[in-house]
């Protein structure tokens, strides 16, 4: 680690301040990252576009829902942050059985749409072997 | 003072926005100020159609010997063999080649062009009659390539595009008053704009009523784009503002609004956006590589190594404590001061009368 603020090197002092914090912070609950083969970075692996479209099929497949179970609420320091997170609650409460019937058909949109692309992916797939074939075919019976 | 003679340039591509574009303007606009004839010529194919108009096309370029052409290197594209079979007297200008490995994956034409580019560089260089780096980070990188004695030519800083009246339709959808995180670039991998995002999540923790905001062209990269999106989807972080292209006027709204200016690339040959946010009085953190220390040149605050938690507390530290942040403003309105006094036109003048026959 190295932090320069300007020009000077401020690694012992800010460095070390903001590592201490950062470390402090992560033993309180960092966000919840998701693992490195389920995670978005995963495609910085690929190693062309067909790699790229192949992990991508991969991780949309697993997205196709809308998570609703848990989220935060942000809360303002002071009395008035805690009603207000409070109203903010009881509201989440009273529209979350209509909310969620709209998650799930939207899910449920979206799952069918993934299915759709795969399906015609793999109706690309026989029919470019077949092609394939045939081209490899006429090649080998030579110019007629 | 000798007159100049006509000096065109040439270019991949030409777009708002854009870097060596807007490189390319400035250095037009002043060629012609120093009382020369010049004209920009980019491929038909690679011109914005919003930029059309600003600029001819190759096919209609025709120098004599008697002109210059400048050609700004950075990928290959045919705007480089129009600058090998020009007539006129050759200046390579080097804008960096960005390593392939960043793209990819996520391009494999662009990853062919960046090929092609440092693989021909030594080649069109030996056949110019100047090379020209746009930072000293560029000229070494060239000497690295087999490319001596280029001469440094650093890029302008115009203020073009800072100085217009903020859109009043930006500043009302960022009403609310949160802490806002910016950064202007083109979406393109070897900015590591995952890294910042990943950064942002841990700034949540530390500030929720805040807010990133990315200003740049989404249709440089689609897959890296696509892959930033399902980053900030999968850590739920609504906050995350993806803002395309702005106009100077957005622009304008975007540093105005800013309260610190985060650059995480891994790749960059000067970065103009850097001095742009200081010109803005916004304070600017961004990791120390390539050209950015050059560009920085002292001012604001340089980071190597922070994990993403690191990163989100020292961005908090520059947000909030005020004696650090007042620390690095002055550093930057010291670097800007040292900008406005820079006499490009002189630098320019020097550059061309180094050419045979001028």
């Amino acid at each position: 680690m190295r932090v320069f603020i300007a020009s000077q090197d401020r690694t012992e002092t800010v460095g070390m301040q903001i590592r201490e914090n950062a470390r402090r912070r992560a033993t309180g609950g960092g966000p919840r990252f998701l693992s490195p083969e389920h995670s978005a970075i995963a495609l910085k692996a690929a190693h062309d576009q067909a790699d790229y479209l192949r992990i991508y099929s991969r991780l949309i497949g697993m997205r196709h829902g809308i998570q609703t179970e848990s989220f935060a609420i942000p809360r303002k320091a002071g009395w008035v942050g805690t009603i207000v997170t409070r109203i903010k609650e009881f509201l989440w409460k009273f529209l979350r059985y209509q909310h969620d019937r709209i998650v799930w058909q939207q899910n449920l949109v979206n799952e069918l749409v993934i299915a759709g692309l795969e399906f015609e992916r793999e109706e690309y797939r026989i029919e470019i072997a077949r092609l394939a074939e045939r081209v490899a075919r006429l090649e080998a019976q030579g110019p007629s | 003072m000798s007159a100049l003679p006509r000096v065109d340039q040439l270019l991949a591509g030409f777009a708002e926005g854009d870097a060596i574009s807007s490189e390319a303007r400035g250095l037009q606009a002043m060629l012609r100020r120093m009382g020369s004839d010049s004209e920009i010529y980019a491929d038909e194919s690679r011109v914005a159609p919003s930029a059309r108009g600003q600029c001819r096309f190759l096919a209609e370029y025709h120098g004599t010997p008697n002109d210059v052409v400048l050609h700004h290197y950075a990928i290959a594209s045919p705007a480089t063999r129009s600058f090998l079979q020009a007539a006129a007297r050759k200046v390579l200008v080097y804008h960096n080649i960005t390593p392939t490995e960043f793209f990819t994956g996520f391009d494999d034409d662009v990853v062919r062009q960046l090929q092609t580019a440092r693989a021909e560089l030594r080649d069109v260089a030996a056949r110019s009659d100047a090379v020209w780096a746009v930072s000293r980070y560029n000229a070494a990188e060239l000497e690295r390539a087999g490319v001596p004695r280029a001469r440094v030519f650093p890029l302008l800083f115009t203020r073009d595009g800072t100085s217009q009246l903020a859109d009043p339709a930006i500043l009302r959808r960022f009403a609310a008053p949160l802490t806002n995180i910016l950064l202007v670039g083109r979406m393109a991998p070897n900015k590591c704009v995952e890294d910042l995002i990943q950064a942002f999540a841990w700034y949540q923790r530390i500030n929720p009523f805040s807010r990133l905001i990315l200003v740049g062209s989404r249709h440089s990269t689609p897959r890296y784009f696509s892959m930033l999106r399902m980053l900030a989807g999968e850590l739920d972080l609504t906050n995350v503002c993806f803002e395309n292209y702005a106009s100077p006027e957005g622009l304008a709204a975007y540093y105005r609004l800013a309260h610190v200016f985060v650059s995480a690339s891994r790749h960059e040959g000067y970065c103009l956006p850097l001095l742009e946010a200081m010109e803005q009085d916004v304070p600017v953190i961004a990791r120390s590589v390539g050209g950015t220390p050059e560009a920085m040149d002292g001012a604001g605050v340089l980071y190597e190594d922070l994990n993403p938690g690191e990163m989100a507390e020292l961005i908090h530290q520059v947000v909030s404590d005020t004696v650090l942040r007042e620390t690095v403003l002055v550093s930057q309105r010291r670097r800007m001061e040292a900008i406005r006094h820079r006499d490009a036109e002189q630098e320019l003048r020097s550059l061309l009368a180094e050419l045979p026959g001028v």
